[in-house]
């Protein structure tokens, strides 16, 4: 939505860059790599100084760790039916409390983990192989072509994503592929028009025009001489999409058309969960939950933070 | 100027009837896709001959598929959207005494999401860098990142089951008694509005942000009025953009019904269309698909509209 | 730089050792202890390269800066004080005391209404009348700035204006309190030629109709010349020579006065024009000592780059803050007398600048 279409060769230069050559003018650049690399530097010094990043790199960090390391801090196991201790408020040995079969919450939510991660990653891989490609095309080739696509783009888009994801789900049936599958093609709208944005303004760029007239194909252009450079804006979408999709398979969890049971999705913990409010076992959905919510603030300051790092125009005491 | 008006709105009228065409289609394809035959996957495989070959005549499956479409876009185009067989209701029955709910819950949605943001982005903007920007930017933050169904568990385990202020699950109509349908509505309507709330409020104060530093409001205040009238031509201005995404947000709460309605039970359009994921409907599913579609169409011409309208560049350049 | 001379009556607006520095730890001093009079009826023009902080200058006068900036010194209006007054005086003097032209006209209105409604908002502001009669108050004000069809044009946004219109309106705008003194912020920049004569001509008009004073900032000494009859030159924050119209073009004193008028073309572009070496200091790091002296060709090192400089009258309140006219200096007082000599200006002012009258349709 913002106009962040020319943020990428706006970075700042480093100064005092140690090696550089003094003919190394970044201006007249004819290889890529050189101008890239610089800006991954004065990309990683700006990361260290912004808090919302590093907060963000932190939470999302751990919870990675919490993921591959699951089955070693998990007390119990995470599908043990334990019925006599079931419905236990949280103890020293039930950190969260036990489910209506017993089992230990607490290794249940560990475990939950993992099948966020696997959709946090895997969702903007999916959305990415597919709207990276419509984006770049539409930003390469302009005109009529950037019109239909966008166009097409914008129509899948204003549609909310539960629906899209519901309807999806329905159709393919429910299983985890097919979730992440389902919530892939949601987020397609959103990276390409972040990439193509970026694209549109890299086009422009002298190392482009060069390519060009060096006779170079379409599609090698596409990829070594404007891909990268739409990489930054890609990369904090792709942040903000494992955020917005980890909400959205806990969603369909929760209605009961996402991950399928005995896998512990967050969202399906609390689906059942849900159903002993009344009767006062408040662990049962509040501990799910909040692992939901540290999960998708990491992943969304880990995007702010992003976003600041890599827009030079963002104040950064803002 | 009203004259213009109703020429744009004519003309956005007749884009949005493609784009409802193509939903329809896409709807009526992807039902068409899922594998096998549609009458044995809704009946079963042990079923009936008789009654599946009475479904298949039903359905139409026995003509060729655009005969099919343009059968069921007659039909729907005429208020009849086909009966359920899991049930035999007709569909549009089902979906006329449900969708009132869900509007009401929408707009109580938007209702609070609006009475929160309006007055966040303005405080949080108006008080740059201090502590009451700090609060609305945390807000702006955490609202995003907590899943609505969650917040809804835990506003009811509080204020439902602990504090016993208001109704844990259930609807009643605000129009037959005000009172109670209010204390149903509100829980959801929070629930509900959190998110967008955040999303505005975070808009809001950028936007305001920027138009605090515009040269008119030096103009403005040379006229001697008072700091809260040249506050009221910032915020007219910055709330030009806003709108849009206020509007699109609109059509999110819509989605975002879906799951509020299962927290807090109110059989709306969204339980309704989880049934029917559930039980296989597909002629209920592809109806009330082709219901909350056709409000998106409708509330992003309002959208448009609006913005045109609040904006006179585009109202004069037309 | 010295007070001025004491006088019986009490000048409308007097700025002492104004000062604004935005920022705390590595301050932008941008207006750095400015001081003047205006009287009632005076006009009073303000030349300088853009940068050197003229603009800062007049919206400090009015409580118009904003946060990180500071304002400092005292500026009283009728005696006054205005810095750091309450919002609620503040309100008073702008709605009815001071009105104000801003340099970009399309800009300064609300881009969402349209311009009759702006004015009628002004004059509603200030004066105590009716939706109806402050309507036909704003269509008289745009008559009176010379908008043809005003009733037609009342209902039209910004954006339909031409700049010259708009120009004008913003200046209808600012007649709307019925104001004692107009401050006038580069009103003639970004206008063409010819348009730029109409504005000149309406400002004369209207501070003679009016009886109002005029304080008048620009970059443009042809326009100043023609508008006031009291001129201030500033440089990067300071004021470095004043006194009448006649003084300051017929001998001017300060280097930086003599560089500047050679380096703008005169009225009858019969001279070449000498661009003035080097670049306007940085005012977050200015030179020491006056800060002309690193594009001074006068400059003595050891004089100039040390104190700031002090304030050498010349009498009839013709005053010049430059080393070059003390004994400090090893060029004495007639250094400047070639150099003097060497410019040729319209001192009186009374020729026109540029073509035909703005023609509104």
């Amino acid at each position: 939505m913002s106009a962040d279409d020319s943020r990428d060769d706006s970075l700042p230069e480093p100064r005092g860059h140690s090696g550089a050559e003094p003919g190394d003018d970044s201006r007249a650049q004819s290889r890529p790599e050189s101008p890239l690399r610089r800006r991954a530097k004065a990309f990683a010094a700006r990361f260290r100084r912004n808090t919302l990043a590093m907060a963000g790199l932190l939470i999302t960090g751990s919870v990675v760790l919490i993921a591959l390391l699951a089955p070693v801090l998990a007390p119990h196991d995470p599908a043990t039916v334990n019925v006599p201790a079931r419905l236990q408020g949280p103890s020293l040995a039930y950190p969260m409390g036990t489910d209506h079969y017993g089992r230990d919450l607490f290794s249940r939510v560990l475990f939950g983990a993992r099948i966020a991660l696997q959709v946090a990653v895997a969702t903007p891989l999916v959305a990415g192989a597919i709207g990276v490609p419509i984006g770049l095309l539409a930003g390469y080739a302009g005109g009529r072509v950037d019109d239909a696509l966008m166009r097409l783009m914008d129509s899948i888009f204003a549609f909310p994503a539960i629906l899209l994801g519901l309807t999806l789900v329905a159709v393919f049936g429910q299983s985890l592929t097919n979730i992440v599958l389902a919530l892939g093609i949601v987020y397609i709208p959103q990276f390409a028009r972040v990439t193509r944005g970026s694209a549109v303004s890299v086009v422009e760029e002298e190392h482009v025009r060069v390519a060009r007239s060096l006779g170079a194909s379409h599609v090698r252009i596409m990829l070594v001489h404007v891909l990268p450079f739409c990489l930054s804006a890609i990369l904090v979408q792709a942040t903000v999409t494992a955020a917005l999709a980890i909400v959205l398979e806990s969603s369909l969890s929760f209605l009961g058309v996402g991950v399928p049971s005995p896998k512990p999705s967050w969202g399906s913990i609390l689906r059942v969960g849900k159903g002993y409010v009344d009767s006062g076992e408040w662990w049962f959905s509040v501990f799910p939950g909040l692992a939901i919510v540290v999960a998708v603030l990491g992943f969304n300051l880990l995007g702010d933070g992003l976003r600041d790092v890599l827009d030079p125009r963002t104040d950064p005491n803002r | 100027m009203v004259s213009r008006l109703q020429a744009f709105l004519v003309r956005r009228l007749l884009w949005a009837l493609p784009v409802l065409a193509l939903v329809s289609v896409v709807v009526f394809g992807l039902i068409r896709l899922v594998p096998g035959d549609p009458a044995i996957v809704m009946l079963g495989a042990d079923a009936d001959p008789a009654r599946l070959a009475a479904v298949r005549e039903e359905m139409g499956l026995n003509d060729p598929i655009y005969v099919q479409y343009v059968d069921y876009i007659t039909d729907a185009i005429r208020g009849d959207l086909g009966r359920s067989y899991v049930d035999d209701q007709a569909v549009s029955a089902a979906i006329a005494s449900r969708l009132p709910r869900t509007l009401f819950l929408t707009l109580a949605g938007f209702f609070v999401s609006l009475s929160i943001a309006i007055p966040a982005g303005l405080l949080s903007a108006t008080n740059r860098g201090k502590a009451l920007d700090g609060v609305g930017l945390t807000f702006g933050l955490l609202g995003v990142s907590i899943p609505n169904f969650w917040l809804g568990i835990v506003l009811l385990i509080a204020f439902g089951v602990n504090l016993g202020w208001l109704p844990v699950a259930g609807y009643a109509s605000p129009l037959e008694d005000p009172v109670a349908g209010i204390r149903y509505l509100l829980l959801p309507g929070i629930t509900l509005g959190t998110a967008m709330a955040a999303v505005v409020t975070r808009m809001l104060r950028s936007e305001l942000l920027e138009e605090l530093r515009r040269e008119y409001l030096d103009a403005v205040r040379m006229k001697g009025v008072s700091d809260l009238r040249v506050l009221g031509h910032a915020t007219k201005n910055a709330f030009i953009p806003v709108v849009t995404v206020i509007g699109m947000q609109f059509g999110y709460l819509l989605g975002g019904s879906v799951v509020v309605e299962q927290v807090f039970t109110i059989p709306g359009m969204g339980q309704l269309l989880i049934g029917a994921i559930r039980s296989r409907d597909y002629i209920t599913l592809q109806g009330v698909v082709l219901v909350y579609t056709t409000f998106f169409v409708v509330v992003n011409v309002v959208v448009d509209a609006a913005y045109f309208y609040l904006n006179p560049k585009l109202r004069g350049d037309q | 730089m010295a007070d001025s001379p004491p006088t019986t009556d009490a000048p409308l607006l007097r700025a002492q050792n104004l000062r604004t520095q935005f920022g705390r730890e590595n301050p932008l001093v941008a207006v750095d202890g400015i001081s003047y009079d205006l009287r009632a009826g005076e006009t009073l023009g303000i030349v300088g390269e853009s940068g050197a902080g003229k603009s800062v200058s007049v919206r400090s006068l009015v409580g118009l800066i904003d946060d990180p900036g500071e304002v400092t010194g005292s500026v009283r209006w009728r005696g006054e004080e205005l810095v750091d007054a309450s919002s609620r005086k503040l309100r008073a003097v702008r709605g009815s005391g001071i009105g104000m032209v801003f340099q970009n006209a399309e800009a300064a209105f609300d881009p969402s209404l349209t311009v009759g409604t702006q004015i009628v908002e002004a004059v509603r502001a200030s004066r105590d009348l009716s939706k109806q009669d402050a309507h036909e108050e704003a269509i008289d004000l745009l008559v009176e700035v010379g908008i043809g069809d005003p009733g037609g044009r009342f209902d039209d946004y910004p954006h339909e204006y031409s700049g010259g219109m708009a120009q004008r309106a913003i200046i209808a705008m600012a007649l709307a309190g019925e104001p004692d003194l107009l401050i006038a912020d580069e009103p003639t920049t970004g206008l063409d030629v010819s348009v730029q004569a109409g504005i000149v001509d309406l400002f004369r008009d209207l501070v003679a109709e009016r009886d109002m004073s005029l304080l008048l900032i620009s970059h443009d000494l042809g326009v100043v010349s023609q508008l006031c009859e009291r001129i201030a030159v500033m440089y990067a924050g300071r004021i470095v020579e004043r006194g009448s119209r006649k003084q300051l073009l017929g001998s001017p004193r300060h280097p930086y006065t003599q560089a500047f008028l050679r380096s703008v073309p005169d009225v009858d572009e019969r001279k070449d024009l000498e661009p003035i070496g080097g670049a306007p200091p940085s005012l977050e790091n200015p030179p020491s000592g006056c800060r002309f002296h690193p594009r001074c060709p006068v400059a003595e090192a050891g004089v100039c780059d040390g104190a700031a400089p002090p304030t050498v009258a010349f009498g009839d309140g013709h005053e010049a803050t430059c080393y070059a006219y003390t004994d400090a200096h090893p060029g004495g007082d007639d250094y400047d007398r070639e150099a003097v000599e060497s410019i040729r200006w319209d001192a009186d002012g009374t020729e026109e600048i540029g073509g035909e009258e703005e023609v509104e349709r």
